[in-house]
């Protein structure tokens, strides 16, 4: 691999992003990140990045909201959804991921690998098409 | 006596007669009335020179009145007297015709040397009224008392026994007459028994009755031994200066047992909603804890002596997530897919399953029904709910027996299922599984579905197993149900509602897996816990593999002995049987030297070490494992260069 990818990773709680980050750059990404969904959207506008994570329930914009802004401005990025909750708004988290817009959903916990493969899938197949 | 003397005997004598209360009445040998005072004109309503002289007959009603002449007469001739000295109650006739009772007693004196007879009458007819009145309220009473529903006692201030009704027969099972007369005492339990003995004793001494007027709930003995609970009131008498008291005995038993199934299904929903309310928060944590200890576990590369305790953090965690992913099952808060199941292909295809999961002495039955059975249910719970009920009842029987699994659809309406046992009226399949193990006494059974209550072991089961049941049952419209007697086993009937058969059909589960590598060699799959088996099984063959399993070392090279030939050996390292891991792992190697070996262990890789049994260079799957890393750590076995 040639430079590392660059993942912009949004979730409001502080532990769970760094222990993501930890994961994430341990498995050889560069991770920037980011504490709520403007902020998140934000970074993606101003770096370059190649995926997002991004937490599904946050206070605020919630994550299926910034997941369809993201996917209307950019429709190739891959966007991975974590949540901790099965069932958002009565509605199964999984579910609600797939129809913003994302294209794989994590229930937390998982391991770091189960990301960082998630995310590498998502980039081979980018890179191919 | 001089004449002036006789004189005043003689009109005091007047004057006693004439005040009497009484009827003083004097008559002669062939019953002409000689004396008839105030008293007897105010009772007959005759004046006395209306009677005097005449035959007292017409004093009496028939039959009396035929009667006197003859009793007279046989009284003259023969000198019997039946009456004399003798009260006896009479009617007396009125002038007016009407009749009273009076009470008669007639003495014998002689005047002239010729007999006369004194009658002193007294008036009865208030004392008959106030009689029968009471003998009619007590007749009332007792009717009452018979026919209460409630027990009704009476006891004495010793605490004897004086009255059972028919009720109390029918509530302590003690006929009346086995208890009248002894001590109250025997209706209670210890300890009441002794406090009540204790009571009526300070009863006795200070007068002070604690219990009178309070109803109060008290526990009951029963004839066989047997207790009940009871609301008590006590009401105090005095019956000639002596307490009584009476008892009214209410069975609570059909209220307390409502009264605690209704505690027990809010206790339920409580621990629902609290598991379901911290899910989010605890599955945060739980990322927290698995992302820094596997980020420290990869710092620890060079200390591999502390690189497993971060490992064990990591795994402890996922162990946290299983939890609370069966707490969010019981508490109704998973996210279920129903469709139209035809539970006979459903319980049909797991037995296969079952068989190769449950231990060797469980004789697997199935009958299903005649005709296709359709429930709207999520397949997989079912299925999962089906395998935990299964291995529950295999734990039951740990000397073997038999578990049939049946499927039927029924009509159910709301009291179909017993008092608090809520279901909506319509069509249901039912899917039962009994086993005729050791079975659950009462108090068991009335706690098994509770979350966390177990009878297992520590470390044998989450107490989680049944509990998810029941939220599956609940969440998908149906019920659920336990028959259990000790020794005899244990039949829990699953209710789910019935589907149109016409409805979808039955979709194929999607696996959120990110395109997880498949295969189609065939795996001998060797492991002890039967759960962890049948789930192996299950996530390999839909994969594409072949599983061939085996519980323990000796059944696996049985099976390679016997020409079996797997591509790859799946198996535990600590296994009871005599043979771990790497000895079969070894042994295997020499029967079929192109055997690819993949090692699982939920053991901490220091303590394998210590004991030599680590092979530095072996492919190992640590437990717990995600259904993606087995289907990678397996190809990846499977794809090893020789």
């Amino acid at each position: 691999m040639g430079t590392p990818a660059r993942i912009c990773l949004i979730d409001d709680d502080v532990f769970v992003r760094d222990a993501l980050a930890l994961g994430l750059r341990d498995a050889g990404f560069e991770v920037l990140t980011a504490p709520g969904a403007a902020a998140g959207f934000d970074l993606a506008v101003r770096e370059s990045i190649d995926a997002v994570v991004t937490d599904l329930s946050m206070p605020g914009t919630g994550g299926a909201q910034l997941i369809g802004e993201l996917r209307a401005r950019w429709p190739q990025l891959p966007i991975v959804a974590i949540s901790g909750a099965s069932v958002i708004d009565g509605r199964a988290a999984s579910e609600l991921a797939r129809e913003s817009g994302a294209d794989a959903v994590l229930a937390k916990p998982f391991r770091a690998h189960d990301l960082a493969g998630a995310l590498e899938r998502l980039l081979t197949e980018r890179r191919a098409r | 006596m001089s004449p002036a003397r006789s004189q005043h005997v003689q009109s005091r004598l007047q004057a006693v007669v004439d005040t009497a209360v009484d009827g003083v009445m004097v008559i002669d040998a062939f019953g002409a009335v000689l004396m008839f005072n105030p008293a007897c004109e105010r009772m007959f309503g005759y004046r006395a020179e209306d009677v005097l002289g005449q035959n007292v007959k017409m004093l009496m009603p028939e039959p009396y009145q035929s009667g006197h002449d003859a009793y007279l007469r046989n009284y003259r001739e023969s000198g019997e007297r039946k009456i004399i000295g003798i009260g006896r109650e009479v009617l007396g006739r009125k002038k007016n015709g009407a009749t009273f009772p009076m009470d008669l007693s007639v003495g014998e004196a002689f005047e002239d040397d010729r007999p006369i007879f004194v009658g002193i009458i007294r008036d009865l007819t208030e004392r008959k009224a106030a009689e029968k009145a009471l003998r009619e309220s007590a007749e009332r009473m007792r009717a009452v008392v018979e026919t209460a529903v409630d027990g009704v006692i009476l006891i004495d201030a010793f605490g004897n026994i004086l009255m059972f009704n028919p009720a109390c027969e029918r509530l302590f099972g003690y006929k009346a007459r086995e208890v009248i007369g002894h001590n109250v005492r025997m209706l209670m339990p210890s300890p009441y028994r002794d406090e009540h003995d204790a009571y009526i004793a300070n009863y006795r001494k200070t007068g002070e009755a604690k219990i009178i007027g309070i109803g109060r709930e008290v526990t009951a003995l029963r004839k066989d031994g047997s207790t009940f609970p009871m609301d008590l009131s006590v009401g105090e008498a005095k019956q000639e200066g002596e307490s009584i008291f009476v008892g009214v005995i209410h069975d609570l038993s059909a209220r307390k047992r409502t009264e605690e199934q209704l505690a027990q299904a809010q206790k339920m929903e409580t621990v629902g909603q609290l598991s379901g309310g911290i899910a989010h928060d605890f599955n945060n944590l739980l990322t927290v804890i698995l992302g820094n200890a596997e980020a420290l576990s990869i710092r620890l590369k060079a200390r591999e002596d502390l690189r497993h305790l971060a490992d064990n953090i990591a795994n402890a965690a996922e162990r946290g997530a299983q939890l609370t992913q069966r707490l969010l099952a019981f508490s109704r808060r998973q996210i279920l897919q129903p469709t139209a199941i035809d539970c006979n292909a459903l319980v049909e295809n797991m037995q296969v399953l079952l068989r190769r999961t449950l231990r060797e002495d469980i004789d697997l039955r199935v009958a299903v029904a005649p005709q296709p059975v359709f429930a709207l249910a999520d397949a997989a719970q079912l299925e999962s709910a089906l395998l935990n009920l299964a291995l529950n009842a295999q734990d039951a029987m740990p000397k073997g027996g038999a578990l049939t699994l049946t499927t039927e659809e029924i009509e159910l309406d709301p009291d179909s299922l017993g008092p608090g046992v809520d279901v909506r009226a319509g069509r249901y399949v039912s899917v039962c599984v009994t086993d005729d193990g050791s079975g659950m006494d009462a108090e068991t059974l009335a706690r098994a579905f509770e979350p966390f209550f177990t009878t297992k072991e520590v470390g044998k089961g989450s107490g989680l197993g049944l509990s998810m049941v029941y939220g599956f049952a609940k969440q998908s419209n149906g019920q659920v149900t336990i028959y259990s007697e000790p020794g005899l086993g244990t039949s829990v009937r699953l209710y789910l509602p019935a589907a149109d058969a016409e409805a979808e059909p039955t979709q194929q589960r999607q696996l959120d897996l990110p395109m997880a590598p498949r295969g189609k060699e065939a795996v001998l799959v060797v492991e002890d816990d039967a759960f962890v088996r049948s789930h192996v099984i299950s996530s390999l063959e839909s994969l594409g593999y072949r599983v061939m399993i085996a519980s323990d070392g000796r059944e696996a090279l049985g099976m390679l002995q016997s020409g079996a030939r797997p591509a790859l050996l799946f198996t535990d390292v600590v296994m009871p049987g005599g043979i771990n891991g790497w000895q079969l792992a070894e042994e295997a190697r020499t029967l079929a030297p192109e055997l690819k070996v993949l090692f699982t262990s939920g053991y901490p890789l220091e303590s394998l070490t210590s004991r030599d049994q680590v092979d530095p260079n072996a492919l190992m799957l640590t437990k717990p494992y995600r259904k993606a890393e087995l289907a990678r750590r397996v190809r990846e076995a499977l794809d090893e260069p020789d």
